[in-house]
């Protein structure tokens, strides 16, 4: 076979995962931009048409969108920021060598392997202010007067927050545990002879080691935290200020049936997520070449 | 070259398992799709149907449990103009949205003989004065309450919301129960409880106030958000009302927890089944209202229609007939406690010796509402939760939530 003839036999058999890629990944984004301009509502199909610029216009007045844009800001940079720190100190306890390791990483791994779903249906049943779990330990520990209501309006922004860091944080752990298996165990013996401290030590050697993997780990959590809807839907359904863009967007597609002013905030979701994403990467390559 | 040929065969071999789903049977099939029917009944229906119909196959197709999944589905389903599904059931305040979009049809003169059917479920299958579902089983919001410490406290059951307060204060607050739980969460059911609360103090609304009078409606409005506060503030309804849906609310009752309880009829054979801790001491009531009003019941529900898109509407409408005739309602009464559409349902001897209440749910059912029938009903579903549950959470006061919700209704309502 010469160069040309493999290059073709290469083209072919990378047809059919070129045609997927298209297909369902950039098929339906363009066509999202496309019905972005139009007004279309599946339940008044015969009022289609084009809307230039008036969904956009309608989305810069949207309070709605906005709010929720704010709420799903706080959730990503509050769960994220948590997520970091304790996926961090239990990939550092999961690194040292104790017994029953593989059982502690196997558990771990239990809270990321459920479903959202299942997940948050879980998390309902144990922080109901009556019959939940949570409030009934509380009170047996005598830490409780009225009962606390964990999914009304004061705190179900911090609840739903912490069902996420709860089931995303192994996610952090594991990545980061990677991170630390991944450094050459001869820095951390020259550094033993050097005489250096523990905190001189995670500063010098395992922080800037592990950088790269941090970054990847808060790129994934950060699109996909930003992304949040499953949680949300199931704990408040998107009352008490916890309704993110996501929520927003399935209520005005699926419910309300507005797929033009619908496509237009997940075109809108779709920029901002990258636009971030394309940061953090950015940001994860300065500091990568920093080193 | 092999490899291009083997390349080409896999794509080949895809096509075709694709093509091969299809297939071909003499006998036609009619598939309905609704929500499950634990007891049976509606299985059984069914199949006594098929035998009796040779030719025809009925598919009783079981739908998701949960209402506003059930609604997403079939909104993908139609607006791919799918042909599969024949017969859709649907909630009472989804006609006016399925018929605007064209999704169902509107059903043929006389087929529905509108003086045999309860007036509230009839209204919800009408859209611009056609006909474009079959009532099937109704639901309204009922009160319970516990005979046993009414009685023994000598306390008639309250028909106002002044005696219903001063009992929860005499009975419930000595014993540290909750007085009275709802469905405060913000969901579809926050609609139904708080649309009883309105119609309780006498507000509306009713398109006409909306548009033509918002000041009446943003009054009534205020009135009733203020009494949903009352409770709140005065501990009758504990906190967590906020987050509770039907079955949150229906456990403290049937725990012997709460004094009153607002639901749906469903409730009463869990409250008399095993396991409830309330056995025998339960009683069903219209909702209380204020002085001089009277109290309405939200209609839930769920009728039958024929999709726009069915292949065989004359076999369709036959089985419709059949399911929603007296024969299966009176099945689906005694075996599964579905509370029948008929009124001379209610009035057979069998459904009343399996399902001694039905009198007093009958006598309830005499009282009630729809919700506004819009084909924009869901976003006027949300803009009524939204600002109803942002003034219980104190979020906004009750005025700027009347004047908000009206403004934005009559938006909608006025195209």
């Amino acid at each position: 076979m010469n160069t040309r003839q493999r290059a073709r036999l290469a083209f072919w058999l990378l047809a059919p995962a070129l045609t997927f890629v298209v297909v369902l990944g950039a098929f339906p984004v363009l066509s999202q931009f496309a019905l972005s301009f139009t007004k279309f509502n599946l339940k008044f199909a015969d009022e289609r048409g084009f809307a230039g610029l008036s969904n956009f216009a309608r989305l810069v007045s949207d309070g709605v969108f906005w709010q929720d844009l704010g709420q799903t800001a706080y959730f990503t940079v509050v769960s994220v920021g948590l997520e970091l720190v304790l996926g961090l100190a239990a990939a550092l306890l999961l690194n040292k060598v104790f017994r029953g390791r593989t059982a502690m990483n196997s558990s771990l791994i239990v809270p990321w392997a459920l479903p959202t779903v299942v997940a948050a249906t879980m998390w309902s049943l144990l922080l109901n202010d009556r019959i939940g779990l949570v409030n009934s330990v509380l009170e047996r520990l005598g830490l409780m007067g009225e009962p606390i209501v964990w999914l009304g309006p004061r705190l179900a922004m911090t609840s739903v927050i912490l069902a996420d860091v709860w089931k995303t944080t192994p996610f952090v752990a594991i990545i980061l545990l990677a991170g630390l298996k991944s450094i050459p165990n001869q820095y951390y013996e020259a550094a033993a002879l050097d005489g250096a401290g523990r905190w001189a030590v995670f500063r010098s050697i395992t922080l800037p080691l592990l950088k790269p993997f941090i970054a990847v780990a808060v790129l994934f959590r950060t699109m996909d935290a930003f992304r949040i809807f499953d949680l949300i839907w199931v704990l408040t359904g998107g009352a008490s200020r916890t309704e993110t863009l996501s929520v927003y967007i399935y209520r005005v597609l699926f419910r309300y049936g507005d797929l033009g002013y619908g496509s237009t905030m997940t075109v809108a979701l779709f920029v901002i997520v990258f636009v971030l994403s394309l940061g953090l990467i950015r940001f994860m390559r300065i500091s990568g070449e920093a080193q | 070259m092999k490899t291009m040929s083997a390349v080409v065969l896999c794509c080949l071999v895809a096509v075709s398992l694709v093509a091969c789903s299809s297939q071909e049977s003499g006998e036609i099939q009619i598939v309905f799709a609704a929500g499950n029917d634990p007891s049976g009944a509606t299985e059984a229906l069914v199949d006594e149907y098929n035998a009796a119909h040779p030719g025809v196959r009925v598919e009783f197709q079981t739908m998701p449990a949960n209402t506003d999944t059930q609604h997403d589905v079939y909104v993908t389903y139609l607006s791919a103009r799918e042909s599969d599904i024949d017969l859709y059931s649907l909630d009472v305040i989804w006609t006016a949205e399925f018929a605007r979009a064209g999704w169902i049809v509107a059903l043929p003169d006389g087929h529905i003989r509108p003086d045999e059917f309860l007036g509230g479920p009839l209204q919800s299958v009408t859209y611009e004065g056609t006909f474009y579902a079959v009532p099937w089983f109704t639901d309204a919001g009922v009160l319970y309450y516990r005979k046993d410490l009414l009685e023994e406290a000598g306390i008639p059951v309250p028909e106002t919301w002044t005696d219903f307060r001063s009992a929860c204060r005499e009975i419930a607050e000595p014993r540290g129960m909750d007085g009275f739980v709802w469905q405060g969460a913000r969901y579809e059911g926050l609609v139904c409880d708080f649309l009883e609360f309105l119609w309780s103090v006498g507000g509306t609304l009713d398109e006409t106030t909306v548009v033509e009078s918002p000041a009446e409606a943003e009054r009534g409005i205020v009135e009733a958000l203020g009494l949903m506060l009352s409770f709140l503030d005065s501990g009758i309804s504990p906190g967590g009302v906020l987050t509770y849906k039907e079955e949150d609310s229906r456990r403290l009752f049937t725990e012997g927890q709460s004094l009153f309880l607002r639901n749906w009829p469903y409730v009463w054979s869990m409250a008399e089944g095993e396991g409830s801790k309330i056995r025998g001491l339960a009683g069903i009531a219209p909702l209380p209202h204020v002085e001089g009003r009277t109290s309405y019941s939200t209609i839930g529900g769920w009728n039958v229609a024929l999709s726009t898109y069915s292949e065989h509407p004359d076999e369709a409408l036959d089985f419709l007939r059949f399911i929603t005739g007296e024969r299966a309602m009176k099945k689906r009464a005694i075996e599964g406690g579905y509370l029948p559409t008929l009124r001379s349902t209610y009035e057979d001897a069998d459904v009343l010796a399996a399902n001694p209440h039905f009198a007093s749910f009958f006598e309830v059912f005499q009282n009630t509402r729809n919700r506004p029938r819009s084909p924009h009903y869901p976003r006027m579903s949300d803009i009524i939760q939204e600002n109803v549950h942002r003034v219980l959470t104190y979020e906004i006061e009750p005025g700027e939530a009347a004047a908000d919700m009206v403004r934005e209704l009559a938006e909608i309502m006025a195209g």
